[in-house]
């Protein structure tokens, strides 16, 4: 008679007889499905202001304030009336925006000033004399508005008047026409009709919709989730409370089988509660259908139905995870006002889930649709929202993507389907739970205390390994996720990052017990006395500070020595965020973001919480190296662009050594601020203030930036010093000679600095001085200088600026079209300075003064890259005949020595050459090899006098041979040999040569005996040898090296070495006093190296 | 009194064999709530298990009714253990417990209805069985009516209807008569005493001694865990003329067999 009852039908019954018992409570029938009625009808009302106002078009926006204006002058009637005949036919029809009338009161101007300055009055015209006779002539009447400085016109009333005046405009126009009979078509070509509807018009502007159904879709989500509380709190913790739990325990059937039929009852409720949800949404929507603009709603709706039943099954989904979460939920709890209690958390975290929902920049791509509540959300925003058209088509920047790009259907399909398969993953797992925590005897019998498993854990001193990889692995999660999200504007950026990268330590410290100074190291690094403690903890911080800022130098210098890695476009991006950062806001708020808060925060995770982990309470020294390693590893990864990885990792290598050593979080804080500050300080340095005054090259190749190597080697001193300090400070009692050592470099560094302060002083004061400006004028040279606009730009400009910086004098630039004027202008002193610079000729001298070359150019060659990389060319280059010969020699030589000596040497001398043959040639090799390259070798004698003979001729001929082989390789290293094939002009003969049209050039190459192939301008020319066309080009030197340096990727290499040379200076008026200052401040560039930077900034490096 | 070897009849319907249930206190010592129990119920009998409060009596009967899992020792019904074949033991069982409620929204036929139909029974044969139990425990007046409006007596009832709604051969019953007034109670043994004729087996536990003191085949007396005395109420009684100084006398001596 009884049988065992099938898992589905006994959930069934058991879901029956729960939703018969819930329904039977009538007042929370009535609250879960009545309120949503009442909700959304409700938010719409309240919002609908804003959503009018969003949905309405721009004409309805602007209400038309009535313009007030004055007109004043003798000939002030006519326009006046003119004017309001033009508002009196466009009465009936008036353009958008336009009054419909315009106050005009005919006054004087001193009135009118008046009316205007007063208020009164919007704008102020005066009509100029001759007004109507002007307008039937020609030419154009200017009139100005004047605008009052205390009441200054809006720009709606300004768009106004000029939109009036258009019309006047018009009209003048055509009766201008007339008078001139030029037919009214001569000024329109052509005419466009559109036909059909504008789509413009018609759809919903995208970007209001997406968001207001993101609010909606997140109440429903909240509702709905409500809706299942109510069964749950009364499925579980009810029954709890009646008792009847046990009996349900003791019917036949699994306990899995009991679990589900009370989800059913929950999930049929949550669905009834979403339905009821669903329907109210609707007749919201149908009923301020009106407030759509026309057509719109058609439109919109012919694509709802997609939309509509993606939302359906998504959040039928999230009806299901609600259900089992709930369930879960009061399950763990004890009795109704427990599971009461903790349901609110719930509803807060599920409301923060749904919400996250409505950040900018969630994506539906990627894991997203799989997460809980917000993915359901997600994934019927987007299907809701409107396809993308050509008149709005998804902005990328926004990071929003759609799932209309996605071109296979199945694509389209696959966040809905993410979705879903997520929501049975989860509700399966936490139905598992429920019914492991039905039958827990804890939680079923005992009360609510004796719940053990969501005790703290026990404190400890140290957290555990364990404690250590969960808080780096959940931060770089977050790390990793927002990513995706994070705003576009730097400043907000980072310290969302920041907190993604916190977050998981905040938490793990508030569940775990730790002792918090011996885990952050949170002591005074000092030790001993108070004066030696005081002492040693100021030295290890200032040793912090400096090994940081050193370390920064050093990491750089190695970075821009791989120059020939390009950067990732990320780093790219990344720089320039950076770049903007520091020029654009101000110093402080740039320090705090890029050094002080990244850190304080990364110190206390990697160098407090994850090195005290990895170290464990009482670490051995192997134990503590380990730790430093592998926390630097994670600092490292923790930095996401491999281009920062290596230095960072150093970075992170030498925080966790500084924390171990002084066993002190401070020095290493201060070392990480010092690090990251490095940049803001070289910016100041260099005194560039925006982002105008960089030169175009160092915004978006930063690469092509070299460090001077003082910067380098002072960078290490300030390191070994910063080292010293923090050595020094752990053993203050010991060792006096540190102190020594330390002002040594300490005064070295001083004096460094103090050069460097001495020349931004000079600059300064050459700044401040002011005579009269210096006429200068511009020969525009391409490649030298150009003219962009009414400001000369180029490398001529800055040699002039730094000269006149020098000499002390302000420019005035002039600009004369032709060369034959500039010339006379120079000989006729009308200017002081004519900056080419020019070349040198007698015949020029004759005419004009030159100063001291500037520059040294002429023709060059260019020829196309070897496009194996440099090291394997050089590599194979290295191995030319004369080497292979020298190197045998050599081999051949050692063998031929340890031979001989063998042979004399074996039977006195069996200790250092053994007699048998092999084994006393190797010895005997083995002696000649050491003695060649060390100068001795160990533990062998030679003691015959034939191996002593034999011996000496070795030492001095290896020398030699040393000495060949070394030159040997050099000289086959040096860079001409190893690249290329034409490394001179007579290398020309023969080939191919690109030249400019109607230049010097071309006789130069036929010279050589070159076959010139002629192209108008240099990028051709360059296109032409990248493609093969031609074997290399020639061309001036400094046109060449300014295309080859802004053309990018460069396929084209520059053959050194100046041809056709000649010198070239700047030309001053014959006499001029400024030769000699001038001269002087060449050479001073010169000397010390100034003239080279320049080039280098402007040629980088091919000069 | 001395324990008596138990008088094992050849099948008993609920077996009990060395049962021990050992807890971890909050401080982390092990508490033996029951200690090496073994008793048997036969069919026809009814057995009083007595002992103080917190004696054990509820985690024994828990354990009988698979709601808590022995740590040593084994419970049977009807041959089912309780372990490895639980199914088999809530076909056979039926458990009320002082405890046990009944929902407030749903009729006494709903409730009896719905768990029929989780114990398998098809619906004639759940028909038949609510008209049986309507006959038996008098349960017409307020079948249909909430049971969120019934005193508890009548809630009583329904519980014990629902222990019933699948025959079951035992029947074990947590300390019943709690809730219960003096007619209420004598109404609530008078009902076993008619399923004992029937031929159930009867397990129950209670603390109040002089209700069940003429109604019990059986008594088995526990403190703190295991069984003192044991036997028929003539043997319990025969030194110290009522069962109220028995079971004060078996606690307090405390000899072991």
């Amino acid at each position: 008679m009884n049988h065992t009852v099938s898992s589905l039908w006994a959930a069934v019954s058991l879901a029956r007889r729960d939703l018969l018992e819930f329904l039977r409570d009538r007042r929370t029938v009535a609250v879960t499905l009545l309120l949503p009625m009442i909700t959304y009808p409700l938010v719409a009302l309240s919002s609908s202001l804003g959503v009018r106002t969003g949905l309405q078009t721009t004409a309805e926006q602007q209400t038309a304030t009535p313009l007030s204006l004055v007109l004043s002058g003798p000939e002030s009637p006519r326009l006046a009336t003119r004017l309001g005949m033009i508002l009196l036919e466009a009465k009936d029809n008036p353009p958008p925006g336009w009054p419909s009338d315009v106050f005009a009161e005919i006054e004087s101007s001193e009135k009118a000033k008046q009316l205007l300055d007063s208020g009164k009055v919007d704008l102020w015209i005066d009509v100029p004399d001759g007004f109507t006779q002007q307008l039937t002539g020609f030419n154009t009447i200017d009139l100005t508005a004047h605008v009052s400085d205390k009441y200054p016109a809006s720009t709606k009333t300004r768009d106004q008047l000029e939109s009036l005046l258009q019309s006047f405009a018009t009209q003048i126009r055509e009766e201008r026409m007339e008078l001139a009979k030029v037919p009214p078509s001569f000024f329109n070509p052509i005419k466009l009709v559109f036909e059909g509807k504008d789509p413009a018009a018609v759809i919903a502007d995208r970007r209001i919709i997406a968001p207001v159904l993101g609010a909606i879709l997140v109440l429903l989500a909240v509702l709905t989730m409500t809706g299942s509380f109510y069964p749950a709190i009364d499925a579980i913790a009810g029954e709890k409370e009646r008792g009847t739990i046990e009996t349900l325990l003791i019917v036949p059937c699994r306990t899995q089988d009991i679990v589900f039929g009370k989800f059913l009852a929950i999930f049929g409720v949550t669905l009834a509660t979403l339905a009821a949800n669903v329907i109210s949404i609707l007749l919201t929507i149908l009923v301020s259908l009106r407030y759509f603009p026309d057509g719109s709603a058609e439109y919109y709706l012919q694509n709802i139905g997609r939309g509509a039943s993606v939302t359906l099954i998504s959040f039928i989904g999230l009806s299901s995870v609600a259900s089992a979460m709930s369930l879960a939920v009061t399950t763990a709890s004890k009795s109704v006002k427990e599971a009461q209690n903790t349901l609110t958390p719930v509803i807060l975290l599920i409301s923060a889930l749904a919400g996250i929902s409505l950040l900018p920049g969630i994506s539906i791509n990627g894991f997203v649709p799989a997460v809980p509540f917000t993915g359901q959300i997600v994934v019927s925003q987007d299907a809701l929202t409107p396809p993308p058209t050509e008149q709005q088509p998804i902005a990328h920047d926004d990071q929003i993507s759609s799932s209309w790009e996605m071109t296979t259907p199945l694509a389209r399909l696959a966040p809905l389907l993410t979705t879903m398969l997520s929501s049975v993953g989860v509700t399966w797992v936490l139905l598992r739970g429920t019914a492991a925590m039905l039958t827990d005897e804890d939680i079923l019998f005992r009360g609510p205390d004796a719940a053990s498993g969501f005790a703290r854990p026990a404190p400890r001193l140290v957290p555990g390994v364990i404690h250590g990889g969960l808080a780096l692995a959940v931060g770089l999660a977050g790390l990793w996720y927002v990513q995706g999200i994070s705003p576009a504007n730097i400043v907000l950026a980072i310290p969302v990052q920041q907190v993604a990268v916190i977050a998981p330590l905040a938490m793990l410290l508030w569940w775990q017990r730790v002792n918090i100074q011996k885990t952050f190291s949170l002591s005074w690094p000092g030790t001993g006395s108070a004066w030696s403690s005081c002492l040693g903890g100021l030295s290890a911080l200032l040793g912090g500070v400096l090994t940081g800022g050193g370390l920064f130098i050093l990491g750089a210098a190695v970075l821009l020595q791989l120059t020939s890695i390009e950067m990732s476009p990320a780093m790219k991006q990344l720089s320039e965020k950076i770049l903007s950062l520091m020029l654009d806001q101000p110093w402080w708020l740039a320090w705090i973001l890029i050094a002080i808060l990244p850190a304080c925060l990364e110190e206390l995770l990697f160098r407090g919480w994850v090195l005290s982990a990895f170290c464990g309470e009482k670490p051995s020294t192997q134990r503590m190296a380990l730790a430093v390693f592998a926390q630097a590893i994670c600092f490292a990864l923790f930095h996401l662009l491999p281009e920062r990885m290596p230095q960072t990792f150093l970075l992170g290598i030498a925080l966790g050594t500084i924390v171990l050593l002084t066993k002190s979080i401070y020095p290493a804080i201060l070392c990480h601020v010092a690090n990251n500050s490095m940049p803001l300080v070289l910016l100041f340095m260099t005194g560039i203030e925006d982002k105008e005054s960089l030169p175009n090259s160092a915004t978006t190749d930063a690469m092509n930036l070299s460090l001077p190597p003082l910067a380098i080697v002072a960078a290490g001193g300030v390191v070994l010093l910063g080292t010293t300090l923090l050595i020094f400070s752990q053993r203050l009692r010991v060792k006096c000679s540190f102190k020594g050592f330390a002002v040594i470099l300490l005064v070295s560094v001083l004096c460094q600095t103090s050069d460097s302060t001495r020349h931004l002083r000079a600059q300064e004061q050459a700044r401040n001085e002011t005579i009269d400006p210096l006429r200068v004028a511009v020969l525009p040279i391409k490649g030298l200088a150009e003219y962009q606009g009414d400001s000369p730009h180029g490398y001529s400009i800055d040699l002039w600026k730094e000269l006149s910086k020098r000499i002390g004098a302000s420019t005035q630039y002039v600009q004369i079209p032709s060369i034959e004027k500039l010339f006379d202008a120079t000989r006729n002193g009308d200017i002081d300075v004519l900056l080419g610079p020019l070349a040198v000729t007698e015949q020029r001298e004759k005419l004009v003064d030159f100063t001291h070359p500037v520059v040294h150019s002429g023709l060059q060659i260019a020829v196309p890259r070897d496009h194996d990389g440099r090291l394997f060319t050089a590599l194979t280059n290295l191995i030319s005949w004369e080497l292979v010969t020298i190197l045998t020699s050599v081999i051949g030589t050692m063998i031929l020595t340890g031979h001989l000596l063998w042979l004399f040497e074996r039977r006195h001398n069996a200790e250092s050459f053994p007699a048998p043959y092999p084994r006393g040639v190797w010895e005997a090799v083995w002696w000649s090899v050491s003695t060649i390259i060390t100068g001795g070798c160990e533990n062998k004698v030679i003691s015959t006098v034939t191996g002593r003979v034999i011996a000496v001729t070795w030492m001095i001929g290896g020398i030699v041979l040393v000495a060949l082989l070394t030159s040997t390789l050099t000289t086959t290293m040096t860079v001409d040999q190893v690249t290329g094939t034409v490394r001179s002009p007579r290398d020309l003969f023969g080939k191919t040569v690109a030249c400019q049209e109607g230049g010097v050039v071309i006789d130069a190459v036929k010279e050589y005996g070159g076959s010139p192939v002629l192209y108008p301008n240099i990028e051709t020319m360059m296109a032409a040898v990248s493609s093969d066309e031609c074997d290399a080009l020639v061309s001036e030197s400094h046109t060449l090296m300014l295309a080859l340096h802004t053309s990018k990727p460069n396929e084209l290499r520059l053959v050194p070495g100046i041809f056709n040379s000649f010198d070239f200076a700047l030309a001053l008026p014959q006499g001029s006093t400024l030769r000699e200052p001038l001269n002087n401040a060449i050479l001073q560039m010169r000397e010390t190296g100034i003239l080279d930077d320049l080039k280098d900034r402007w040629f980088g490096e091919y000069h | 009194m001395d324990k008596t070897t138990e008088l094992i009849d050849d099948d008993p319907v609920i077996y009990i064999e060395e049962l021990v249930k050992e807890y971890k206190s909050s401080d982390g010592t092990i508490v033996r709530a029951v200690d090496n129990i073994s008793m048997s119920v036969a069919a026809g009998e009814i057995v009083g298990l007595l002992g103080a409060n917190g004696a054990g009596k509820t985690t024994t009967l828990r354990i009988i009714a698979t709601l808590l899992q022995p740590t040593f020792g084994r419970t049977q019904v009807c041959g089912h253990d309780s372990v490895r074949d639980p199914v088999g033991v809530r076909q056979s069982l039926g458990y009320v417990s002082a405890t046990t409620g009944v929902p407030d929204r749903l009729t006494a036929r709903e409730l009896l209805t719905s768990f029929g139909r989780l114990h398998g029974l098809d619906e004639d044969a759940i028909k038949e069985r609510l008209e049986w139990l309507i006959q038996t425990l008098s349960l017409s007046d307020y079948i249909d009516r909430p049971a969120g409006r019934l005193s508890s007596g009548q809630r009583q009832r329904i519980s014990l209807g629902r222990a019933l709604v699948h025959n079951p051969p035992a029947l074990v019953l947590d300390e019943p008569t709690n809730a219960l007034d003096v007619v209420g109670s004598r109404d609530l043994l008078d009902t076993l005493d008619h399923l004992r004729e029937r031929g159930h087996a009867i397990l129950l536990s209670t603390h109040r001694l002089h209700e069940i003191e003429h109604r019990c085949d059986r008594f088995v007396i526990i403190d703190t865990g295991h069984i003192v005395a044991m036997g028929t109420h003539g043997a319990l009684v025969s030194d110290s003329g009522d069962l109220e100084s028995a079971f004060f006398r078996a606690i307090d001596s405390e000899t072991p067999a």
